[in-house]
């Protein structure tokens, strides 16, 4: 069960949830009258026992899915578009790999997927390039409290059915050692290319990996998703933003 | 009867009450409300120690399963056991079997020299094993140098007609050192073939083909078999992990 806590920033104190094996879910108010939305979260990786060690076989989820039954956790989500560093229902998902990065502020990186799920049917697209990251929870070795920033846009072709493109933004190495806001996410939200946060070039996949997609046949997109395995090295959930583009 | 004891330790939770079994198994059903049989892998992973022979192999009376059955009434071994599926370290007809012993520098640790490993599904009195390919693995021995729990863990996968059965345990690369509580759940929760204190699990799958509806009576329930009557399987801690 996700539990909430706080921590210190150099900006003052926030509030997060921390994601063990479980989903944080939230059905939109606009529904699935969206034919582009950015899904952007600022957070942080809990270390493995403050080891300079990987996450291992770890699934994180986020995106768009049919209602609250249709999320990463459930076996077979009846609708469901996201992007996972490992589908949730692998049963050998990949690392997130550790980072010493400089002065203490370490990070991780990990692979991708982008996925859909369509009457319990997974199905994957991953062309193109881009190494996702995230800081570090750890404050030993003289790191600074940290945040960082992960946005999926999620783009429809039509209101209903077609194809459904995703593109990712995140923070850059430079960004790792930096502690992000919430006003960075939602200036990284709104921006409509590559974001320059703190004065560094955000990393950006755009929009493609074209998956079809029909809410008739398989249910409406109505619900945001954030999805996380691990129940010892809780994923921290700092702000969720939902920026609808059109 | 299974007893409670109690082990001290250097890491975290320093002093760790343990379940003994010595020739008894242990059951525990789970509770799958909303869930029900709708799973494709449960992983059992036990944090765990044998007790020390002083020198020599536990044996032969070395069966050791680690599973799911059906109902709490009749577990793995019973006769009329009902459904029972996971993996088996050891021979589960009663025939000899025994373990190696390495003194590792005065924190010791048994091998599978001469063990048998097998993935099984009993029904009743009937088996179906499958053993193919090898692995090399490790179980941890009480006493030593230092005080360790060691680790190991069966994955069972479902299909509506076949059935997986992994074992794994922990590297003996890592015998000197003590699988705390924490690291032991991190290891359950990986999702493949588990790293545990950053050292690959040696592992071992068997799939076997049950046919349709092999799963009708539900394995809804934990159960962990201990053959030897004369040394007693620790449980420190054992943790239930889902993939859906």
């Amino acid at each position: 069960m996700p539990v909430i806590y706080s921590r210190n920033f150099a900006t003052g104190t926030q509030q997060y949830l921390a994601l063990g094996p479980s989903d944080y879910t939230r059905t939109l108010s606009i529904g699935t009258n969206w034919s582009r939305i950015r899904i952007g979260i600022l957070a942080a990786m809990s270390t493995v026992s403050e080891n300079a060690w990987s996450i291992r076989q770890c699934s994180w989820a986020l995106g768009v899915c049919n209602g609250a039954s249709s999320t990463g956790s459930v076996q077979a989500p009846t609708h469901a578009f996201g992007w996972a560093s490992s589908l949730p229902s692998s049963v050998s998902p990949g690392n997130w790999t550790y980072n010493a990065g400089t002065a203490g502020n370490s990070y991780f990186s990990g692979g991708w997927n982008f996925y859909r799920y369509a009457a319990g049917t997974a199905t994957t697209a991953a062309t193109g390039s881009i190494t996702p990251t995230l800081p570090s929870n750890t404050t030993l070795g003289g790191a600074i409290a940290r945040r960082g920033i992960l946005i999926l846009d999620i783009n429809k072709s039509a209101m209903i059915s077609g194809n459904i493109t995703q593109g990712i933004m995140c923070g850059a190495v430079g960004h790792m050692s930096l502690d992000l806001t919430t006003n960075d996410l939602y200036a990284a939200l709104e921006s409509p290319t590559g974001a320059t946060i703190q004065g560094t070039a955000m990393l950006m996949l755009a929009l493609g990996n074209s998956l079809a997609f029909n809410e008739v046949t398989n249910g409406i997109l109505d619900t945001v998703f954030v999805y996380w395995s691990h129940a010892t090295v809780p994923f921290q959930l700092y702000e969720i933003g939902i920026f609808r583009v059109g | 009867m299974p007893v409670i004891g109690q082990q001290t330790f250097v890491l975290a939770p320093t002093s760790d009450k343990y379940l003994s079994l010595t020739n008894e198994e242990f059951v525990r059903k789970l509770d799958l409300t909303g869930f029900g049989n709708n799973w494709s892998r449960i992983r059992i992973a036990m944090n765990c120690s044998l007790a020390n022979t002083g020198g020599g192999s536990i044996g032969p009376r070395f069966v050791l399963f680690v599973g799911l059955c059906s109902g709490t009434a009749f577990p793995f071994q019973s006769q009329q056991c009902v459904n029972a599926v996971g993996y088996v370290w050891g021979d589960p007809s009663g025939a000899q079997s025994g373990t190696g012993w390495t003194a590792n520098a005065g924190n010791p640790y048994y091998t599978s020299a001469g063990l048998g490993y097998y993935g099984i599904r009993k029904v009743g009195q009937g088996t179906q094993t499958a053993t193919i390919g090898s692995a090399t693995w490790a179980f941890m021995a009480t006493g030593g140098t230092l005080e360790r729990r060691g680790w190991l863990c069966a994955d069972i996968g479902q299909t509506s007609t076949t059935g997986t059965q992994r074992g794994n345990t922990f590297n003996s690369a890592v015998a000197s050192s003590d699988v705390w509580y924490e690291h032991s759940v991190y290891a359950a929760n990986q999702g493949g073939v588990p790293m545990i204190l950053e050292s690959l699990a040696p592992n071992n799958t068997q799939t076997q083909t049950f046919g349709g509806g092999w799963n009708t009576n539900p394995l809804d329930t934990v159960n962990i078999f201990w053959g030897c009557p004369n040394y007693d399987l620790r449980i420190y801690a054992l943790t239930v992990c889902f993939t859906p």
